[in-house]
């Protein structure tokens, strides 16, 4: 969208913006600043925002909890990563793949399959809890890292955004690659996914942050297993002395997601600056 | 879609390859949806009973005495609390949709502009995506509302008093001597524009995933032919992105359907679902007929949603 390149149209836009955004950033700012006060800071009365003396007390504290648990804290982080990290990639692969003959077939049954696809985004995962749960333990998946993937694998939302965006790829391009004899996987692979970058870079940002925050605790007995989520959860919520030690775990559990986001951002603008040449 | 692609996809092998594209997601679907989408319309009309050994499901009518839809009068006939909430939160999503959508485009449609500090701006927006989820997204509602706690078997029991609630945004506003009602009414208005703003994230960026899309050529072409800004966004940007507008309107829809609530604030057919089906009630049976009465209202909303966008979308779409 072409906006009008005026200096006064551009500060109206950034002031707009900024308003925006401090509501956007202020629930952030105010754990990055809670997770530096000390325990009589943040029961302070009158509460305060920002902090007075910044300690990294509560950093100790948390450091300490984990140091008392007997299964380190890196195996729970090395679950999180296993899952979020595996899991992602699974899920982007078998959604894009699922959605290119939707986005570009036609075929009476391919439609009724994405009546499919529409309807189940359309449901709440409350009511197929426990049918869920009853499958999983047939299937041997309870207490393992499969639990935690594959049930996300079957998710209908990256098929549907991955079709919306297929759309979008024209016709004409697919056509030709077959009359020079490329495959259905070399067309999938070299042109339908280079097309749609911007969109799978997106759904790794959701899938990602999916994973990251799961709890997972329904179907991992097993503490070795379980993830950070999980663990930390139970570490904020052991009362109000845990109060500096729930806003640093906050804080912490924030990065990665972001760290994603961070990167693959700035990926989809490079497909930008790349497609702005042509 | 043209004529050409349904030609070379009939030929056999080209299809076959097609289908196997999708096998594997439809393999999960059938496990981990359909199967036990089957199994709760089968608990909806059916007595559920929890003992030791597990659960016993007794189909109404014919293992029981009950009438087959037993569940379902309950809830549509003698209860009426729950249609309330059913109305509460059809009127809810109806205002976040649209709210929700034309600000997500209005944003995506600025930051996706040319100016300096862009990148920082999309990080910020990007900020309540990472928020609403898992353990964060209960760590700052507590942090945000200073209220009671959001209670879920499956994440942080309710007994714990808990993390930073005692400093809340009005609390730092009455001690600095303000007016008690203005500080409500700040509080309110500042909460539903946090909520609505907060809920964005997502949108704004599929839209800038669907804006990123457009060649920049189009729009120096229409330039070059005396179009402003106002015509190239109705005549380039609007055909091209219609589909990301009915997914964000899907999105938003959807998600303000799904997103948990609390007994009086937020999405109060999900909180009472919750509550019948995992609370101290566990009544799995009630709670599947909750849930399959909501989710036939929220296939009514789609279906609208698809007569007034999807519609003129797919047309525009097929028609390149």
């Amino acid at each position: 969208m072409t906006l009008s390149r005026s200096t006064g149209g551009t500060v109206t836009i950034i002031l707009f913006l900024g308003l925006v955004g401090a509501f956007m950033a202020l629930p952030v700012l105010y754990t990055v600043v809670t997770a530096f006060k000390p325990l009589h800071e943040i029961f302070y009365w009158p509460p305060r925002f920002f902090v007075r003396e910044p300690s990294l007390e509560n950093f100790t504290m948390l450091f300490e909890i984990a140091q008392e648990m007997w299964v380190p804290l890196e195996r729970y982080i090395f679950n999180n990563i296993f899952v979020s990290v595996f899991g992602t990639a699974l899920y982007v692969f078998v959604a894009s793949m699922a959605a290119y003959p939707l986005a570009k077939y036609k075929s009476k049954t391919l439609d009724a399959v994405y009546w499919v696809v529409v309807l189940a985004i359309m449901f709440r995962p409350e009511v197929t809890r426990i049918p869920q749960y009853v499958i999983m333990n047939a299937l041997g998946m309870v207490n393992t890292y499969a639990a935690m993937i594959v049930p996300v694998l079957s998710g209908s939302f990256g098929v549907f955004l991955m079709r919306q965006f297929m759309l979008g790829v024209p016709d004409s391009m697919i056509e030709a690659a077959r009359i020079d004899g490329g495959s259905e996987y070399y067309i999938f692979f070299r042109l339908i996914m280079p097309m749609t970058r911007p969109a799978w870079l997106t759904l790794i940002i959701f899938t990602f942050t999916q994973f990251w925050n799961m709890s997972g605790a329904e179907y991992i007995y097993d503490e070795g297993m379980k993830s950070l989520s999980a663990v930390l959860s139970q570490i904020a919520s052991a009362g109000i002395a845990r109060a500096g030690a729930g806003a640093v775990v906050a804080l912490l559990m924030m990065i990665p997601p972001y760290l994603v986001f961070v990167i693959s951002q700035s990926s989809v603008m490079e497909t930008m600056a790349h497609s702005g040449i042509k | 879609m043209g004529d050409g692609v349904k030609k070379l996809t009939l030929r056999g092998r080209e299809a076959v390859n097609g289908y196997l594209f999708i096998l594997p997601w439809v393999i999960g679907l059938l496990l981990f949806f359909i199967a036990p989408m089957i199994e709760s319309i089968r608990f909806s009309f059916a007595e559920v009973s929890i003992s030791d050994s597990g659960f016993s499901v007794s189909i109404n009518g014919i293992d029981n005495a009950r009438n087959f839809w037993e569940n379902y009068r309950y809830f549509l006939l003698a209860d009426a609390s729950f249609l309330e909430k059913l109305r509460t939160t059809a009127l809810d999503t109806a205002a976040a949709v649209i709210v929700i959508t034309v600000f997500s485009l209005f944003v995506a449609a600025l930051l996706h502009g040319k100016f300096k500090g862009r990148n920082v701006y999309r990080a910020v927006f990007f900020l309540p995506v990472i928020m609403t989820t898992g353990v964060m997204y209960l760590l700052i509602q507590q942090g945000m509302s200073g209220g009671e706690l959001y209670t879920s078997t499956s994440i942080v029991d309710s007994g714990n008093a808990f993390t930073f609630k005692v400093t809340s945004l009005r609390d730092i506003m009455l001690q600095g001597g303000l007016n008690a009602d203005f500080v409500e009414a700040v509080t309110k208005l500042v909460n539903q524009i946090f909520n609505y703003v907060s809920k964005a994230g997502v949108q704004i960026l599929l839209f800038l995933s669907g804006l990123a899309k457009i060649p920049a050529s189009h729009y120096e072409a229409a330039k070059i032919e005396g179009a402003n800004g106002w015509e190239s966004f109705w005549k380039i940007t609007f055909p091209i992105i219609s589909p990301v507008i009915f997914l964000n309107t899907i999105y938003t829809m959807l998600d303000s359907f799904i997103t948990y609530g609390m007994e009086n604030s937020g999405n109060v057919t999900m909180y009472a679902i919750q509550q019948m089906g995992f609370g101290k009630v566990m009544r799995f049976d009630y709670a599947a007929a909750m849930s399959w009465i909501y989710t036939l209202m929220i296939i009514v909303f789609v279906l609208l949603a698809y007569l007034a966008v999807g519609l003129p979308s797919s047309k525009v779409t097929e028609g390149r």
